[in-house]
């Protein structure tokens, strides 16, 4: 036992010691390490929700969440799987240089031929750095001879020989059962080429070699061909209309050819991608933040071995990757800036403008996490990222200066940090110090640096997540500004080091470990190959994925509008519709969640992982799970932005879901049980819209039919360039048609404003001044007769003398007619005979302005106004939801001025005229209080989650019979001649039931219109004169025996009047077939209802 | 006199005492072997496709190379001591051979030279050199006592340059395991605890100068700064994605095991398969995971008895150089075992080194034979008389 003793008591206390650690880790520390290993074998999965569907008032769809597929392009798969991936990965290899697919593809069989010529011994001398030869297509040249091993290991040629011998198995077909037998072909024929060995392999017994081998060689051209031919079917199948780019080539080449073009163009991006991870993996910072020059200075030929470069190819990828910031700057940086500016709101706005604009310039150790909350950012601001990692990334980095390394951007100058300044100074003076360093911007002058940080100070104070185009180009110069400044700095340091400077062989060696690894994960990445594939190129790679290796296919939800216009009406010229979402602007869209939503949840993403790593969960660690996850953000999550999408965002999102998933859940003994909790989908939401009444609406203003030929005053280029809108509404409130025109932006137009260039909902908006016009003059007199004592009968003298412009009228307004009504009445009969209904008829314009002056007084409009719900909300979005913020669905509305009206005002204000401005919704309301003595609320939703949101209508506060006096005053309107609207196509004879209605016509803006009591001639060129062109209106409701439905039809901008526009629109919209088949469902209907009370009376 | 053979020169099974080998070694060792066995195939049955496709456990491979290189017990146990005493040093020599042909015509993987393509399986030379060093030691060791200062140099020299060799593939957690070898063999030799110890101090001192004067590689310094910096659960779980990656794995399965483990084939380690070389290196945070404290801790005490039982089987020996061979064999085992499982509950540096008897892989079980019939077969040469000429008569 001697000298042994001490070796056993050694054993015996090493164990005792493992056995104490042991103990440590297993028992003592075992709810630590049961947790983590929970969180391992757990799976947690953010189940999303569908958002709610939305319908039409009869339940007909109008927008869902649809899953479609989405095909993806996968190059690892492609190259490993498929024989021109294989054919060029091999070629790749040999050469040490990105072969191209078309290459492949043009010489695939030439190619096939020489590789499988390569033998076991010739593989080996290409790994030792001697040639290797597959005939005449394929000769690898040798390595020089001096330090051939050397070179050949830094060539990566070990590596690359064992790939080659994978892809010659992969082209060949080998099975894994062959290739054990393979293998052993390999040792004892070193010097067979690979064809040989496998034929050798597959050869049966008593079968020759030769002739295996020619089985083999026809199974490879065949399998070379077929690939290809697959292709070449596959690329027929694709539709390539949005996947050809035409910065790609003046010629839209064949599909075959566009085909290997698009896969190229993948493989390049994951070869960028492995390359960009490789060399932040040595550098420990990324290749775009370096400029190209900058870039150019580094030992890049590591990078160029490690991905199979040749040098113009990593040229690319410096020119590329040294442009990055810029192009980050302008297409993401700028924005997370300003997204950044709304994080930390109790910072000041001078203080978050430079947090942000420092974020970008720090290490990413010492960027703080957004949402949390940090006291300051850019006064404790050290490190920048490159010029830190220089000194460990380079070789003699070490001996680098602290002085090179510091003082580059105006953010770490002491003096500013010390100078106590704040708000738009110390944003001014960041900007402005920046004047003493060398290479200092050119625009930072006095004046240009003010106004940066003027807009700067703007653009984080503003409220508001988004930002409009060009508004972030303050942000874009100040970070260009301070990118030149840091690479001049990094230019000198690495211009002090020897050239060109190489990595730190401690960086290079972890850069290295990690090629493989990181390869692999850049190639196996998915990229989108084609975002709505048909459904051949779905079956064909769902259900051949062997054929179409590389390709895959994956389902992804989109909210798609269902409902559509009109496409089977053929339009002027001939030209059928192109199927658009029915109302459009008034639906809105989804899109991703903001920037500024996004990195705001952060902390909460954060709390959640600390949640689902614990061992044990107490119950409202559970309910803090469900309620994170309920609404994080997932990724390709819609929100509403917009229209209803927008406004009934809480409503149609729905909660989330969560699953954790336990892989040993039944054995386990320890760890917690696994929470799930399924998604709560969106509530569907009902619409008051019909689909057919909104497809005519939206057919009629968008393809008026021309006046008829009789008209005396057209406006031909109105109906060629239509801008304008229907409202149908029920008598209650539900709004059934809202459409507006137009419906394709940019159109030209001989428009005065040029709205006809903008898509809008117009019948809840009112761009500019939108005054009611004539249609005014029903509310006015109903007022006058409740409350000011307007005899409806007494004749009135209204035109008193003749105006500034030598027209008969009243005070400031002038009488439409030339003549003058009553002036003419009197010199013709002696007596004033304009009463009501007669005034009603003609729209006559001094009868109300004397009404206006005579009977109201500076504050009675204000009563009317709020007696028909004008200058206040409609009712669309005054639905009893939570109290949520909501954005969407906008809606327009103009409160009177709150002070007197003067007489001339009063004058004015009873024709229509002036202060109040209106949307055609606001007047449907109005109108449905006239025709039933109840204003109701406007409203488009119905239902929400199948519960019923509509609100009952509340009274006028006007005498029935006074409403009957002016109903039956309207009827002059259409039923009288003279009447604004008789024989304009709304008489009972043409619409088949009685339209009362009347119509208005108000002066919008100056523009072209034909001269003053001219008439348009129509296919004659007319000289235009500078005059007033109109907003013109008709409103009114039907049937007239017992209104249920309200029409408001609205033409923006024209040249002529309501008698000469509107009206024929009205009529156009009026008889087409959705509506008289409303009308027909409503009298049978009331004959249900009429037989109903008979059979009560009997 | 018949002549032998060229194999008959080298193996006699008839020169094996049947009666005096120890097979109480042979017992635990078997047991050992069917308890890596049994975990292996755990292994294989609780891995998905998936993991299967993306080179996981395969335990019909282990299977097969067990077969191959079982034989070696045999051989180790039937070689000639003559013989070997004689051919240590070429022994020795063909292992060096072995490790700088590796440097020339052996695979790279991982950025790393370290296996000889063979048919059956991967030759990893490192593995063998350990065995070539121990009879080398004990060769040189067999007639010196280490009483002057010159008689260290053979010695160090001669477990200096394996050292150089297998920590320049780079695998310096391979070369580290000679350290404990080459120490207790020497000590087993007659040097002093003192002399020993004021080498290892030494050695520690180069060590940290090698450090300053930064002829460490970064990465290897950057493990030793990852293992203090993640002995405390907290510091792991700081770096469980990063450099401590490999160590929050190994941690997390040993720790899941708890007192009384998940049950065969049911722990994290498998089912999650984040594991890496859990087959091999890491094989015991598997088993540590699967059979608990008690039984991790009843497997080291097996472990412990199978070093003790070689050492008292060397301690037996009267010929110096066998005795030198079976202590150095159970020196072998046990820096395998300790280190091995050091690292893994963060007692030591994460370093690649495999379980003997346990993990798979071809060369670990191929040296680990070979080393152990050694033991048995130069165990079983017990003799009663005291002159140094013994072994003549075998």
């Amino acid at each position: 036992m001697r000298r042994f003793g001490l070796p056993i008591g050694l054993v015996l206390l090493t164990l005792v010691l493992v056995l104490a650690r042991l103990y440590d880790v297993q028992v003592r520390e075992h709810r630590v390490w049961a947790s983590e290993a929970a969180a391992l074998e757990r799976s947690e999965t953010i189940l999303p929700h569908t958002r709610g569907a939305i319908y039409d008032r009869k339940g007909r769809l109008w927008v869902a969440d649809e899953v479609r597929y989405e095909l993806e392009f996968v190059w690892r798969d492609f190259r490993r799987g498929h024989p021109l991936g294989n054919l060029a990965a091999l070629r790749s290899l040999l050469d040490a240089s990105p072969v191209r697919l078309s290459e492949a593809a043009h010489d695939a069989g030439l190619w096939a031929e020489a590789l499988v010529q390569l033998t076991p011994q010739g593989i080996r001398d290409f790994a030792q750095g001697k040639e290797a030869s597959g005939g005449r297509w394929l000769q690898v040249g040798a390595l020089p001879e001096e330090g051939r091993k050397e070179r050949a290991r830094a060539e990566r040629r070990p590596a690359r020989a064992a790939a080659v011998h994978f892809y010659l198995q992969r082209l060949l077909g080998v099975t894994g059962r062959e290739r054990g037998a393979l293998r052993q072909q390999r040792s004892d024929r070193p010097d067979a080429p690979y064809l040989e060995l496998v034929a050798r392999v597959r050869q049966g017994r008593g079968e020759l070699l030769a002739e295996v081998l020619q089985r083999t060689r026809m199974a490879l051209r065949t399998r070379i061909d077929a690939s290809l031919q697959r292709l070449e079917f596959f690329a027929y199948a694709v539709d390539w209309t949005d996947l050809w780019d035409p910065n790609w080539g003046p010629v839209k080449p064949e599909p075959g050819v566009l085909l290997l073009e698009v896969l190229e163009r993948a493989r390049r991006e994951a070869e960028d991608a492995a390359a960009d991870r490789l060399f932040a993996a040595a550098a420990g910072f990324r290749a775009g933040r370096l400029s190209a020059g900058n870039l150019s200075k580094l030992d890049l030929g590591w990078l160029r071995r490690c991905v199979y470069w040749d040098e113009p190819r990593l040229a690319e990828w410096i020119v590329s990757r040294g442009n990055g910031w810029v192009e980050q700057v302008e297409n993401v940086l700028a924005g997370h800036v300003f997204a950044r500016f709304k994080l930390k709101t109790g910072r000041a706005p001078a203080d978050r403008v430079l947090d942000a604009l420092a974020h970008f310039f720090a290490a990413p150790e010492v960027r703080p996490i957004p949402g949390l909350p940090v006291d300051s950012f850019w006064e404790s601001f050290r490190e920048l990222e490159v010029l830190e990692q220089l000194p460990l990334a380079v070789r003699g980095g070490e001996d680098l200066r602290a002085a090179d390394l510091r003082r580059v951007l105006p953010l770490e100058e002491r003096a500013l940090r010390r100078s106590g300044l704040v708000g738009l100074d110390l944003v001014a003076e960041a900007l402005w110090s920046m004047q003493d360093m060398d290479g200092g911007p050119s625009w930072a002058g006095a004046e240009a640096v003010n106004r940066t940080a003027e807009e700067l100070i703007q653009l984080a104070e503003r409220a508001g997540a988004e930002w409009q185009p060009g508004e972030l180009e303050p942000i874009e110069d100040v970070l260009l500004a301070w990118d030149d400044l840091l690479q001049m700095r990094i230019g000198a340091v690495l211009g002090s080091l020897p050239q060109p400077v190489a990595f730190s062989s401690g960086r290079l060696r972890g850069a290295l470990e990690a090629r493989n690894h990181v390869v692999k994960d850049m190639d196996a990445r998915p990229r989108s190959f084609s975002r709505e594939p048909s459904m051949e190129l779905v079956h064909l790679v769902g259900r051949y994925p062997a054929d179409f290796a590389g390709f895959q296919v994956r389902s992804v939800t989109d909210r798609v509008p269902v409902a559509l216009s009109d496409w089977a009406r053929k339009v002027r010229g001939g030209e059928y519709q192109e199927p658009r979402t029915l109302f459009q602007e008034g639906l809105g869209l989804v899109r991703s969640p903001q920037l500024v939503k996004q990195l705001e949840q952060r902390p909460d993403q954060i709390e959640l992982d600390l949640l689902q790593n614990k061992l044990e969960l107490q119950p409202s660690d559970e309910r803090r799970i469900y309620e994170i996850t309920a609404e994080t953000f997932h990724s390709g999550q819609a929100v509403g932005s917009s229209g209803i999408e927008g406004y009934l965002d809480p409503e149609l999102s729905g909660l989330n879901g969560y699953r954790e998933v336990m892989g040993l859940q039944e054995q386990s003994s320890s760890g917690r049980p696994a929470l799930f909790r399924p998604p709560s989908d969106g509530k569907p939401v009902t619409l008051t819209l019909d689909t057919s009444l909104q497809r005519a609406g939206e057919w009629v203003i968008n393809h008026p039919e021309p006046a008829p030929a009789g008209d005396s005053r057209p406006d031909d280029s109105w109906t060629e360039n239509p801008v304008g809108a229907v409202v149908l509404m029920d008598v209650e409130g539900p709004i059934l048609c809202a459409a507006s025109a137009p419906l394709e932006p940019g159109l030209v137009t001989g428009g005065a404003d040029g709205q006809a260039a903008f898509v809008l909902e117009r019948t809840l908006r009112q761009p500019g001044f939108h005054p009611a016009g004539s249609i005014i003059k029903p509310l006015v007199a109903a007022f006058g007769l409740q409350f000011l004592g307007l005899d409806p009968n007494a004749p009135r003298v209204v035109c008193s003398h003749y105006t500034e412009r030598g027209k008969p009228g009243w005070g400031k307004v002038d009488c439409h007619s030339s003549a003058g009504h009553t002036l003419q009445a009197k010199a013709l009969l002696g007596v004033a005979d304009m009463t009501l209904s007669k005034s009603m008829a003609v729209s006559c314009n001094t009868y109300f302005a004397q009404l206006g002056e005579t009977l109201f007084d500076g504050d009675e409009f204000h009563d009317l106004f709020r007696i028909f719900g004008l200058g206040e909300p409609s009712g669309v979005r005054s639905l009893p939801l939570s109290d949520r913020r909501r954005g969407g669905l906008r809606e327009e509305y103009r409160v009177a001025k709150n002070e007197p009206f003067t007489p001339i005002d009063r004058q004015r204000l009873a024709n229509g005229l002036v202060e109040i401005s209106t949307t055609p919704v606001a007047m449907g309301r109005a109108y449905c209080g006239l025709a039933t003595g109840m204003l109701p609320e406007a409203q488009l939703i119905a239902k929400i989650g199948g519960r019923s949101v509509l609100r009952e209508p509340r009274p006028l506060g006007i005498d029935e019979r006074h409403l009957v006096t002016v109903r039956e005053a309207m009827l002059g309107v259409t039923d009288q001649r003279g009447g604004s609207a008789h024989d304009k196509g709304l008489s009972e004879a043409d619409l088949g039931f009685r339209f009362v209605c009347k119509t208005g016509s108000a002066d919008y803006v100056p523009g072209f219109v034909p001269p003053y009591g001219g008439e348009f001639r129509r296919g004659a060129s007319q000289e235009l004169v500078e005059g007033m062109r109109k907003h013109t209106w008709v409103a009114g409701w039907f049937p007239a025996e017992a209104p249920r439905y309200v029409l408001v039809v609205y033409v923006h901008d024209t040249a002529t009047t309501s008698s000469h526009s509107a009206v024929f629109v009205a009529s156009q919209f009026l008889r087409e077939p959705a509506v008289q088949q409303l009308m027909a469902e409503a009298r049978a209907e009331q004959a249900q209802a009429a037989s109903g009370e008979t059979e009560q009376g009997r | 006199m018949r002549r032998r053979g060229f194999f008959g020169r080298i193996f006699s099974a008839s020169n094996v005492r049947w009666s005096e080998v120890d097979w109480h070694v042979l017992f635990v060792a078997l047991m050992l072997l069917g308890t890596g066995l049994v975990f292996l195939w755990a292994m294989d049955a609780a891995e998905g496709e998936s993991m299967r496709l993306a080179g996981g456990v395969n335990f019909a491979g282990h299977r097969q190379k067990m077969l191959v290189t079982l034989p070696l017990i045999l051989a180790g146990m039937f070689v000639r001591p003559s013989w070997l005493r004689a051919n240590a040093g070429w022994i020795y020599a063909g292992c060096l051979g072995l490790l700088v042909a590796v440097m020339f015509i052996g695979d790279e993987r991982n950025n790393a030279r370290r296996w000889i393509q063979l048919p059956a399986f991967d030759l990893q030379p490192s593995e063998l050199a350990k065995v070539g060093l121990v009879l080398m030691l004990a060769r040189l060791l067999a007639s010196n006592r280490l009483e002057e200062p010159k008689d260290w140099i053979a010695p160090l020299a001669a477990a200096g340059v394996p050292m150089v060799l297998v920590a320049g593939q780079p695998d310096l957690g391979t070369a580290m395991t000679m350290v404990p070898v080459t120490l207790g063999m020497l000590y087993l030799a007659g040097a002093r605890a003192r002399s020993i110890l004021g080498l290892v101090v030494c050695g520690v001192v180069l060590a940290f100068g090698a450090r300053q004067a930064g002829m460490v590689q970064e990465y290897q310094w950057k493990r030793v700064e990852t293992w203090a910096a993640t002995y405390e659960p907290d510091g792991l779980l700081a770096l469980k994605t990063g450099s401590g990656y490999h160590l929050y794995q190994a941690r997390t399965a040993i720790g899941n095991g708890g007192a009384w483990g998940r049950g065969l084939g049911q722990g994290v380690a498998n089912g999650a398969g984040h594991l890496p070389e859990r087959d091999s290196d890491s094989v015991f945070a598997v088993i540590a995971e699967e059979a608990g404290f008690y039984g991790a801790a009843g497997l080291l005490v097996v472990y412990s008895l199978l070093v003790i039982l070689i050492m008292l089987s060397a301690s037996a020996l009267r010929d110096r150089f066998s005795r030198l061979v079976v202590g150095g064999v159970a020196l072998y085992f046990a820096a395998h075992v300790f280190i091995n499982v050091s690292t893994n509950i963060g007692l030591l540096p994460m370093t690649g080194l495999t379980l003997p008897l346990i993990s798979a892989g071809g060369s670990s079980l191929l040296a680990t034979f070979l080393a152990l019939g050694l033991a048995l077969g130069l165990g079983s040469h017990h003799d009663t008389r005291l002159d140094s000429d013994a072994f003549q008569s075998y």
